[in-house]
């Protein structure tokens, strides 16, 4: 997971409101609503960053722990790849 | 991290929840953020449905009004300005917002802006080709139109002979390829008594059902519209038979308001760039073409005296006895009678009509009609 870089779904329509981002599915079937890290961490899987540079980006802006903030970011992508939110690019 | 920031329990998930969806539009009232929105690509159509409100089909569309309509460009322009004031659901519409040669383009720039995005349509050149282009650019789903159960009583409405088969073709093409569709039907004296078949015929085809019998004037001042609106009897027919199930409960909460979400969480764009509370109350609030949305939005007087607006203005409603059935609509009421607080006698009618379905089926199973 480390080694590839991190995207939003195609599918996946979001915008940031109120300062925490919202997901909602094409279909519509699902919505998301995230909390201010994890709109960050959303942010980031811009598709120019792997885990790891999102994790050192998370740990800047928000004064945490290396292995924490790494251990957190790939609990949020596998879940979110799981969901077809994100996806990976090697 | 604390616990209220970590990314494993960042994600709120309740698919299909309405209780999350009503969480945002609170929000988006909240902070003024115009969550959904539709765009008029342009006043065309294919067909010359007799309640149209854009303007009198008996005759053409003339080349001013053509010639004034949003271009391309201006387009992409009110998506992008759309994005970046914090609209999430983004529908185009018409006319017929499928005659626009560069729809599936708008369509995939509103993606890149991450849109939910719907197309209202009457569904009568939805070929299964433009129905592929459109689900390869991502639509969300199609609003489409249907106006009776069989082909004379559509097309004696749309007055195109063959638009009833093409439309319901154009359904089973946007079912096929998966793209979720929501029939919407205005309930009107000529197709009262087949809204039953109607309904069945959507759900049978893995359709959404949208039932109104609600009729406005047109934007250019004539009313020959509301000629068609379903009588009393009628509507008693529908309430109590085919949409006895779907009626909301009277909400009898005092304080229960009469307003929607125009020009809070909620804006309308006309073909020729004015921008509305709603698409449904056309009242001019400024043009995109002298000012930018997020100007229009923040300052525009009408805008901000319909944000003012407490129950205590809705004078007529405020101690109306049956505005706890009430379906009202302010861009309704407003379009028929000029008055954006008042009342409109159809959709009194409406009301009480409601409440004596409600408290015919309360006090059949309690007593009590309440
Ligand atoms: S399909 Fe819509 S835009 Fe076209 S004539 Fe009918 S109501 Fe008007
Ligand atoms: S029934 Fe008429 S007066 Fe009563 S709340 Fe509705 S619109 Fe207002």
């Amino acid at each position: 997971m480390t080694d590839a870089k991190i995207r939003h779904s195609e599918e996946v329509a979001f915008r940031v409101i109120d300062g925490s981002a919202v997901l909602v599915t094409s279909n519509e079937a699902a919505l998301y609503w995230l909390n201010p890290v994890a709109t960050r961490i959303w942010e980031l899987a811009d598709g120019s960053r792997r885990a790891t540079e999102i994790s050192d980006a998370i740990c800047e802006e928000f004064e945490v722990d290396g292995e924490r903030a790494l251990s957190d970011v790939n609990d949020m992508i596998a879940a979110f790849v799981e969901k077809q939110l994100l996806t990976q690019n090697a | 991290m604390t616990t209220t920031t970590q990314p494993s329990e960042a994600t709120v998930q309740e698919p299909s929840s309405h209780r999350l969806f009503a969480k945002l539009v609170r929000t988006a009232d909240r902070q003024n953020i115009p969550l959904t929105a539709s765009i008029e690509l342009t006043q065309r159509c294919n067909l010359a449905c007799v309640h149209c409100y854009n303007f009198d089909r008996s005759r053409p569309l003339s080349r001013d009004s053509l010639a004034q309509e949003l271009q391309p460009s201006e387009i992409y322009d009110i998506i992008d300005q759309l994005a970046e004031a914090g609209c999430l659901f983004l529908s185009f519409t018409g006319g017929e917002a499928l005659m626009h040669p560069h729809l599936n383009d708008f369509v995939v720039h509103a993606r890149s802006r991450h849109f939910v995005v719907k197309i209202k349509t009457n569904g009568a050149t939805l070929t299964e080709r433009k129905v592929g282009q459109l689900a390869a650019a991502q639509v969300a789903g199609f609003d489409i139109s249907l106006y009776g159960a069989d082909a004379s009583t559509h097309d004696a409405f749309t007055l195109v002979d063959g638009s009833f088969d093409r439309t319901m073709e154009g359904i089973r093409h946007a079912r096929r390829s998966g793209i979720p569709v929501r029939v919407n039907m205005c309930a009107t004296r000529h197709n009262a008594d087949q809204i039953e078949r109607m309904i069945e015929m959507a759900e049978s085809r893995g359709c959404g059902v949208g039932v109104t019998p609600f009729l406005t004037a047109r934007y250019d001042g004539t009313d020959s519209s509301l000629d068609h609106r379903v009588e009393r009897k009628q509507l008693e027919r529908i309430y109590s038979g085919p949409l006895r199930d779907f009626l909301p409960k009277p909400d009898f909460d005092p304080k229960r308001s009469v307003q929607c979400g125009c020009a809070r969480t909620n804006c309308g764009i006309s073909a020729t760039g004015d921008v509305y509370p709603c698409i449904g109350a056309p009242i001019p609030s400024g043009n995109l073409r002298r000012q930018s949305f997020a100007e229009i939005w923040k300052d525009s007087p009408e805008l901000n005296r319909i944000r003012r607006l407490e129950l205590e203005d809705f004078r007529s409603c405020v101690t109306c006895p049956t505005r706890p059935s009430c379906m009202r609509s302010s861009g309704v009421v407003y379009s028929n009678t000029g008055n954006y607080t008042g009342a409109e006698s159809f959709t009194c009618m409406d009301a009480e009509v409601r409440m004596a379905v409600h408290r015919e089926r309360t006090s059949a199973t309690s007593g009590d009609p309440e």
